[in-house]
């Protein structure tokens, strides 16, 4: 078996998974959110941009812009709903909300794209690079970069611009942020956009590598939860480095003992880290950092 | 005032108050003037402050409110008695400044050194009023020091 | 309800019960009208067991689908692989349940809220993870062949082929679950629920164990669930992955949280109105999935703590009304 090659693949994956973590752990983090309908709008991304392509016969970077946009109006439906929930702080009923939120998604995505399985055709799935014993795609090597791009664009945008300021009180301090004059509602509404339009473009990324199903993603959140715990809510470099981590975890794990139960063996990882470190959930101290 | 952002952060950002009668805009460079220590802690995060400097920042963020009327609870609680004189002399400034502060303090020696009308409450009532240089020899004042009641 | 004439409340309960029993029949005895009859009993039986965490512990658990395909895999498993009768599949079916119920409660003895959520949510998701994987558990094909109910003992037979036979069998589950609910808020163990619920530092201070209470209340929401299970693996002669699907898990909330928080019978009338949306009003599997998260958002949106709580009752001084702090999102500061 060829462990660099593993790596490379693990390296691949783990940048996939930390960006569709990232918009999760900032409204995590932010707004004290669990998105649960965050794998139905992997979903929806993924199939904006199918439907885009097929629709309009623009080429695929056009539809991936289009699926973000998409991504980003869902994120700002899901707060209109919301808000009244947000706003109050009623976080559990909130949770529940985007529960049920997630499962229009679903029922509507079925109504609008079908039951049949769907490829997204990205030009750069079938284009391959190879570096001796190592291969990888030119769709990885650009989720490898996007991924980068967009932590290093977080990361400056919350720690050295006027709205990620407004988004850092927003985390510690809601009525202490209104006090200062802030809209609130307008910083909410930019956090929710990121996230839905950060797992779009996630989505519309990763989707072109198998066969996409208005069933699926689901499971996403559970990766997602992992990195996010694993990183510390709502922390930049933390999710990048947890999603990285958790990536080639998966992807050692599935070459060494078994592809089919990579889910089982991260969800025990996630149990072990929070058995061990039981502060873990509540590590939003490193928020935006 | 937000532990997570640092001391520039914390005075900088929110929205400009409006301008109006009796209210003064209180630019940064003021702010950093009056409180010369915020200045040189700025880029300092507010959970690593100490708790003069918290007083000093709160003041501060308030100011950029451009208020009409400050309001201050006991700043005075959990500081050093030199911090204390410090921050009360800051305040003194801003009323001869013309702002006007409303002023809740236990420690009544070093209020009244700054302030120029004292109302004395004992239980929730209002047992004397008066200028301060009136107030000074007042008994019940005195009674108030040795005594340790509500100034 | 006060316990004003105990007599005149347990007579009329038991008229409810009869006549409870008669209503497919009253609505036409048509097909449809039983198998919506019994899958709506089955589906809220499944849903009470949430109801007690949810309710009374004020945790919201995501794993009940889990429990409710516990015991629907139990059930097929003894069934069809060691082919023992539908008493041993029962027995099995509580014992897998109860089971799975420890090692979670075990995991997330120390979460709360929001956390306690997703691990619960995640442990559904491996879980079947592992059902479309492992063969045993008959892989993503799910096991077919379930023989029909048969719970004859000696000489009295007790089978259910058809709906219409089927009916007796989901009915008894849904009053014995009732039933059971009732008895457990007025158990020691369901005050103590209410208690941490409502005030975990001052229900440590009377000497109540938090912890040990919340694997308790675990632990007996797990088998009422799984017993539903074991109910639809009959039903439907076939299990399968799709049981941990979200919808049932998104259908157990809202019947839950629609008509408000220990209602006895709100569940049960939660239920009743989706399915029934599902039965005789249906947009197609998609349309019907968007309807039910649609309900389940406004719910919450609009009235959080259920319909009853717009309703203008009277006030009244019962012990078991339902007051503002049993609410689950009124829990405390949230900071």
């Amino acid at each position: 078996m060829n462990v660099l090659q593993q790596v490379v693949n693990g390296i691949i994956i783990g940048h996939a998974y930390a960006l569709v973590a990232v918009g999760w752990t900032m409204l995590l983090g932010a707004a004290r959110l669990v998105n649960f309908g965050h794998g139905q709008m992997y979903m929806v991304g993924a199939f904006v941009a199918w439907w885009f392509m097929r629709m309009t016969g623009q080429p695929y970077p056009v539809a991936v812009l289009a699926a973000i946009l998409v991504g980003a109006l869902i994120g700002a439906v899901m707060l209109r709903l919301l808000m009244r929930l947000t706003l109050s702080r009623d976080l559990v009923s909130l949770m529940i909300a985007t529960l049920g939120f997630g499962q229009m998604l679903e029922g509507a995505a079925g109504l609008a794209f079908g039951p049949k399985p769907q490829t997204l055709a990205s030009p750069f799935q079938d284009m391959s690079l190879h570096f001796g014993a190592i291969w990888f795609t030119v769709q990885d090597a650009i989720l490898v970069v996007a991924t980068i791009i967009v932590f290093l664009a977080l990361r400056y945008v919350l720690n050295a611009t006027r709205f990620g300021t407004s988004v850092r009180m927003v985390a510690e301090d809601p009525p202490l942020t209104r006090l200062g004059g802030i809209d609130i509602t307008r910083v909410y509404m930019g956090i929710f956009a990121f996230e839905g339009a950060a797992v779009a473009f996630a989505a519309t990324l990763v989707a072109p590598r198998t066969p996409i199903l208005t069933s699926m993603g689901f499971d996403q959140v559970v990766m997602t939860f992992v990195v996010v715990v694993l990183g510390g809510i709502g922390s930049v470099v933390g999710s990048y480095v947890a999603g990285v981590s958790v990536g080639l975890f998966t992807a050692l794990f599935g070459a060494l003992v078994s592809p089919a139960y990579t889910t089982a063996a991260v969800f025990a990882l996630l149990i072990a880290v929070m058995v061990l470190r039981p502060g873990q959930l509540a590590a939003s101290a490193n928020f935006a950092r | 005032m937000f532990l997570g952002l640092t001391v520039e952060e914390n005075l900088r950002d929110g929205a400009p108050p409006a301008a109006g009668p009796g209210r003064r805009i209180y630019p940064m460079q003021d702010v950093y003037e009056l409180f010369p220590r915020l200045h040189e802690r700025r880029m300092t995060q507010g959970g690593s402050l100490s708790g003069g400097e918290r007083q000093m920042l709160a003041v501060g963020r308030a100011l950029r409110r451009a208020p009409k009327v400050l309001l201050l609870d006991e700043p005075s609680i959990g500081l050093a008695p030199r911090m204390v004189s410090l921050l009360l002399q800051t305040v003194r400034k801003l009323v001869d400044a013309g702002l006007t502060v409303l002023l809740v303090e236990q420690n009544v020696r070093a209020a009244m050194e700054v302030t120029d009308v004292v109302h004395l409450l004992e239980r929730g009532k209002v047992i004397a009023s008066g200028a301060v240089d009136t107030m000074r020899d007042d008994p019940r004042i005195i009674e108030t020091y040795l005594g340790g009641s509500h100034g | 309800m006060t316990s004003r004439a105990p007599l005149l409340r347990v007579a009329a309960a038991i008229v409810l019960a009869v006549s409870g029993f008669f209503l497919p029949r009253i609505l036409g005895g048509s097909s449809l009208v039983y198998d919506t009859l019994v899958v709506i009993a089955i589906f809220s039986a499944m849903s009470y067991g949430l109801d007690i965490v949810l309710s009374d512990l004020g945790e919201i658990s995501l794993a009940h689908t889990a429990f409710f395909a516990t015991g629907a895999y139990a059930a097929a498993i003894l069934m069809v692989t060691y082919g023992q009768n539908a008493w041993v599949a029962m027995a099995g079916a509580v014992l897998a349940s109860l089971a799975l119920a420890f090692v979670l409660g075990v995991i997330t003895l120390r979460t709360r809220e929001f956390a306690f959520s997703l691990v619960t949510y995640a442990a559904a998701i491996v879980c079947m993870n592992i059902a479309s994987n492992w063969d045993f558990l008959g892989g993503s094909d799910g096991i077919v062949g379930i023989p029909p109910l048969d719970l004859s003992i000696g000489p009295l037979t007790l089978t259910a082929g058809q709906s219409v036979e089927f009916w007796p069998f989901a009915y008894a589950l849904l009053l014995l679950t009732l039933y059971f609910v009732q008895r457990f808020r007025r158990s020691g163990l369901g005050q103590a629920a209410l208690r941490v619920h409502m005030n975990p530092r001052l229900a440590a201070m009377c000497g109540l164990d938090a912890n040990w209470v919340r694997l308790k209340v675990f632990l007996v929401s797990a088998p009422i669930s799984a017993l539903a299970g074991l109910l639809y693996a009959f039903q439907r002669s076939y299990v399968g992955t799709d049981l941990f699907e979200t919808y049932f898990l998104v259908l157990m909330l809202t019947s839950v949280i629609i008509a408000g928080r220990r209602i006895l019978l709100g569940p049960l009338i939660g239920t009743a109105l989706l399915m029934s949306q599902k039965s005789f009003a249906s947009l197609g599997a998609y349309g019907d999935k968007l309807v039910l998260g649609a309900v389940l958002v406004a719910a919450l949106c609009y009235s959080p703590r259920g319909l009853a709580a717009l309703w203008p009752w009277p006030p009244t001084e019962t012990a078991e009304a339902d007051a503002p702090s049993s609410n689950p999102s009124a829990r405390g500061q949230h900071g």
